[in-house]
C-alpha cells in the first residue's frame, strides 16, 4: 500500500528534476533555452545569439544578463518583455529555490525510511520548510513569467508544474502532521490508561450476565459476585 | 511608473517634436491684417509637443483642410495612434477611458467600504473587522484624494494649454506623497486582515498560532521591501541601485496573494457540500474565486503590457478591498451553515486532541448518549414511568464527575516534603525557555483566540490554574477513582405498601450501574475529531 509519505517523495523528485532543467539552459548547454526571441537565446546564466554563420555565440556563465557580451552589431539588447536588463538578476532564485526542494527532498527521505516519521515536531519542522519552499517555486515562476512573458520556452513552463506539485506535498505535509499527532494522543492515553486501572472486557461482562441469569439459587461466580456489590480496585504507590 | 520596464518613449520618436526646416515661404498670421504676411527665408518649425510626445487637436487633423497640418505632423498622427501605452494615442490610453478605470475603481471600493461598515458584524472578530473597517475607509480616503487631484491637474492643464493628457495622471501614482503613505498603510492594514481570515479557515489552536506567526512575518516583511523604493528615490541620488528591489517587491506581493487564493480556493473546494446547498451561497462562493484571484490575474495582465499595466495601482487598492471584504462575507455566512450543521450534534462543534485531555470529551458525549437513548426506551415502557426521574438524575450525577485520571495529580503527592533543589544548569535553562516558550504563546492565544479563532478552553488556560485544581481535587480526595459527588436532596420514604417494588428497583439500579461502568472502561475512540455522535 503506498502511504501519503511515498507520494510526497515521489512528487519532489519530480520537482527537482523539473527545477534541474533551467539551470542547465543556455550558455551551460545549447539545447535547451528559457526563452528564444529575434535570434537570441536566453538561459539561466546568460544569453546566446546566432550569428549568420548560424553558430551560436553565448555570453560567459554568470547570474544576471550583460547586454554588451555577444551583440556586437551595435543594439542594445531588448528582452521580451522589454524590461530592463538588470531585472535579469532575479533569476538567482532558480538555484535557491532548487536547494530548498532537495533539502525537503531529503528530509522527506527521512521521515519515510527513519522512526522520525512517527515524531510530531519532525513533521511539523518539514511542514514549516515546504512553505518557504513553495514560496520560491512560485517566484521562480513569476520571475520567468516577467522576463519572457509570451516567449517562455517548455523548461519555463515547467515551473508551474513544479509550483502545483510542491503546493501538493506541502498540504499533504500537514495533514501527515495531523495524523500523527493523533495518533500519539491515542498512544499516550491508552498507555495512562492501561496502567491506571483494571479493565473488564465485555465478553467477561456477557458471561457474567448470562451465568447470573440461569442459575438463580446456586453459587455465583467470581465475577458475578463483583458486580453485585461493586468494590474499588486500583493499582498505587506510596511516594 | 514601471521601475523594471524600459520608457516607452525611448522606442518611439517623433519628427514633429523636433525643429523642422520648411526653407522659404510666406507666413501669414490670422486674422488678416495689413503686416499679416511676411516672406521669410530660413523657416524652422515645431510641433506643440509636451515631453517628447506630441499633443494635438483631433478636432483639425483634417486632410480636406485648407490650413491643415504639415505632412510630417500628419504622419507623426498616424505614428502615435498605434503606440499602445500611457504615453501614446491609442484609443484605450485616451483620458476616457483612464478616468473611467479610476472612478469605476472608486466606486467598488466606496461601495464595499460602506457594505463592511453597515452589514458585516461580529463580537467574535471585532479587532480583526475593525482594523478591516479602518482599511477600508482608508483606501476610499487615498482614492478620494486621488480623484480630486486628477481632476484639479485636468482642469489646470485644459485652462492653461488647451490640452487633456492622460499622461500627467500617471505621476501621481509614483511622485504623490500622500497617495504613497496611504496606499501603503490601507495594503498593510488589509494584508493583516487577510492573515486573519486565513486564521479563521483553520480550527485547531496549534495551526492558528503557526498562521499568525508567519502572516505577520510576511506581511512585514513585504510591505517594508516595499517601502523603500518609493522613500529612496525621493532621498538618495543612487536611484539605480533600487531598480532591482522593486520588481523583486512586486513579485513576492504576488506570490503572497496567489498564496492567499490557494488556500481560500482549497478551503471553498473543502467545504462544497456546504455551499452547494443554497443557491445565493453558490453565487457568493463564485464570486469569492473570482475576487481571489483578481491579483494574480492582473499581474498577467500587466506583463502582458494590457492597457491597464500603468493603473494597477489604482487596480491594486481596489483588489484588496475586494478580496478581504467578500471573502470575510463568504467566511461569516459558512460559519452560519456550519454552526447549524454542527448543533445537531452532542457536543456542537468538532473536538481536536489538542484540547481534550483523557477522553473527557469523548467520554461526556458518550454518557449523554447513553443517557438520551435511555431516555428514549424508558418513555416508551409506561411501567417504568416512575424511575426515569431517578435514572435522569443519577446519570446526570456522573456526568459532572471530576476526572481521577488527572495526570497532573498522579506525579506528585500532596503528603511529601519537596525541597527546593537547584538542579543542574541544563535543566534551569531549559526551565527558562520552557517558561518563555509559555509565555509567548500565551499572548498569541490571546491576539489569535479573542480576536480571530475560538475561545478553546484548554489552549488559553493557565498551567497555574491547572495545578490548583489538582491540588485541591487531590486533597478533597477526589483524584481517586471510585469517588463520586452526589447532589444532596430531601430524602423521601415510600409507605408500607410499596416495600417490595423499591427493593427490586433498587437491585436493577446496582446491576445498570455496575455493567454501565465495565462498559465505559472498555471503550475507546481513534478518531480525529468527535463532532457527530
Amino acid at each position: 500500500m503506498v502511504s501519503m509519505i511515498h507520494i510526497v517523495v515521489f512528487l519532489l523528485a519530480i520537482t527537482t528534476m523539473f527545477e534541474i532543467l533551467p539551470l542547465i539552459t543556455v550558455p551551460v548547454t545549447k539545447y535547451l533555452s528559457l526563452s528564444s526571441f529575434r535570434n537570441h537565446y536566453y538561459g539561466l546564466f546568460g544569453w546566446c545569439v546566432r550569428g549568420q554563420n548560424q553558430e551560436l555565440m553565448c555570453t560567459k556563465m554568470k547570474i544576471g544578463y550583460d547586454s554588451t557580451d555577444v551583440d556586437s552589431s551595435g543594439h542594445v539588447l531588448t528582452l521580451p518583455s522589454n524590461s530592463k536588463v538588470v531585472v535579469s538578476n532575479l533569476l538567482v532564485v532558480h538555484p535557491i529555490s532548487l536547494a530548498f526542494t532537495g533539502t525537503l527532498l531529503i528530509l522527506a527521505v527521512i521521515i519515510m525510511v527513519t522512526p522520525l516519521g512517527d515524531s510530531p515536531e519532525m513533521l511539523l519542522f518539514t511542514a514549516l520548510f515546504s512553505l518557504p519552499t513553495f514560496m520560491l517555486c512560485l517566484l521562480c515562476f513569476l520571475v520567468d513569467i516577467l522576463l519572457f512573458i509570451s516567449k517562455l520556452d517548455w523548461p519555463g513552463w515547467l515551473m508551474l508544474a513544479a509550483t502545483i506539485s510542491v503546493a501538493l506535498c506541502c498540504s499533504m505535509l500537514w495533514v501527515m502532521r495531523r495524523v500523527v499527532s493523533v495518533k500519539k494522543y491515542e498512544s499516550q492515553q491508552s498507555i495512562a490508561h492501561a496502567c491506571s486501572m483494571e479493565q473488564y472486557s465485555i465478553s467477561d461482562i456477557y458471561q457474567s450476565k448470562q451465568n447470573g441469569n440461569s442459575s438463580e439459587y446456586e453459587v455465583a461466580p467470581t465475577h458475578t459476585d463483583s458486580l453485585i456489590a461493586p468494590e474499588v480496585t486500583y493499582r498505587g504507590f506510596i511516594e | 511608473m514601471n521601475l523594471w520596464r524600459h520608457s516607452p518613449e525611448e522606442l518611439a520618436a517623433y519628427n514633429s517634436c523636433h525643429p523642422m526646416k520648411l526653407g522659404s515661404g510666406v507666413l501669414i498670421q490670422l486674422p488678416l491684417y495689413d503686416n499679416s504676411a511676411v516672406y521669410a527665408e530660413d523657416i524652422t518649425f515645431r510641433s506643440f509637443c509636451c515631453e517628447r510626445v506630441p499633443v494635438y487637436v483631433s478636432t483639425v487633423l483634417r486632410n480636406s483642410s485648407p490650413y491643415r497640418y504639415l505632412d510630417e505632423v500628419i504622419n507623426d498622427w498616424q505614428k502615435f495612434i498605434q503606440v499602445s501605452d500611457y504615453v501614446g494615442g491609442s484609443a484605450e490610453y485616451a483620458i476616457y477611458a483612464v478616468i473611467l478605470s479610476i472612478t469605476s475603481n472608486f466606486v467598488i471600493t466606496v461601495f464595499l467600504t460602506v457594505i463592511c461598515c453597515i452589514n458585516i458584524s461580529g463580537r467574535a472578530y471585532k479587532r480583526i473587522l475593525q482594523l478591516l473597517r479602518i482599511a477600508s475607509l482608508l483606501a476610499s480616503l487615498n482614492l478620494t484624494i486621488f480623484i480630486t487631484k486628477v481632476l484639479r491637474r485636468l482642469e489646470k492643464e485644459h485652462n492653461v494649454y488647451g490640452v487633456v493628457r492622460a499622461h500627467s495622471i500617471m505621476h501621481i501614482f509614483s511622485d504623490d506623497m500622500t497617495f504613497v503613505v496611504l496606499d501603503f498603510l490601507a495594503t498593510l492594514m488589509f494584508q493583516f486582515c487577510q492573515v486573519g481570515i486565513v486564521i479563521r479557515l483553520f480550527q485547531r489552536a496549534q495551526e492558528k498560532r503557526i498562521i499568525f506567526f508567519i502572516g505577520v512575518i510576511l506581511t512585514i516583511t513585504a510591505n517594508i521591501l516595499w517601502v523603500i523604493p518609493p522613500f529612496a528615490n525621493h532621498t538618495t541620488k543612487h536611484r539605480n541601485d533600487w531598480q532591482i528591489l522593486r520588481p523583486f517587491v512586486y513579485l513576492f506581493r504576488i506570490a503572497i496573494a496567489t498564496s492567499y487564493a490557494s488556500i481560500v480556493i482549497y478551503h471553498i473546494w473543502q467545504k462544497k457540500k456546504l455551499w452547494f446547498k443554497f443557491n445565493q451561497m453558490g453565487l457568493l462562493t463564485l464570486l469569492t474565486i473570482l475576487v481571489v484571484l483578481l491579483l494574480p490575474g492582473f499581474f498577467l495582465a500587466d506583463v502582458s503590457n494590457l492597457w491597464i499595466s500603468e493603473l494597477g495601482e489604482v487596480f491594486n487598492t481596489t483588489c484588496y478591498v475586494t478580496s478581504t471584504v467578500i471573502t470575510w462575507e463568504w467566511l461569516d455566512r459558512l460559519n452560519v451553515l456550519e454552526r447549524k450543521e454542527e448543533a445537531q450534534s452532542i457536543l456542537g462543534r468538532p473536538i481536536f486532541e489538542e484540547e481534550q485531555q483523557d477522553y473527557r470529551f469523548a467520554k461526556y458525549a458518550l454518557r449523554v448518549q447513553n443517557a438520551l437513548t435511555r431516555r428514549e426506551s424508558q418513555d416508551a415502557s409506561t411501567d417504568r414511568h416512575d424511575t426515569s426521574s431517578n435514572s435522569e438524575v443519577c446519570d446526570l450525577q456522573t456526568i459532572s464527575r471530576y476526572d481521577p485520571e488527572d495526570q497532573i495529580s498522579v506525579g506528585r503527592s500532596i503528603d511529601r516534603m519537596h525541597f527546593n533543589d537547584r538542579g543542574t544548569y541544563k535543566d534551569v535553562a531549559l526551565k527558562k525557555l520552557g517558561y518563555a516558550r509559555d509565555k509567548i504563546l500565551y499572548f498569541t492565544d490571546q491576539i489569535v483566540q479573542k480576536s480571530v479563532g475560538h475561545n478553546n478552553s484548554s489552549s488559553s488556560k493557565n498551567e497555574k490554574t491547572k495545578q490548583r485544581k489538582a491540588m485541591v481535587r487531590k486533597r478533597l480526595g477526589l483524584d481517586k477513582p471510585g469517588i463520586y459527588i452526589y447532589s444532596t436532596k430531601d430524602v423521601v420514604f415510600n409507605s408500607d405498601e410499596d416495600d417490595d417494588e423499591n427493593a427490586e428497583d433498587e437491585d436493577d439500579d446496582e446491576y445498570e450501574v455496575g455493567s454501565e461502568g465495565n462498559n465505559n472502561s472498555s471503550a475507546t475512540f481513534t478518531s480525529d475529531h468527535i463532532g457527530h455522535i
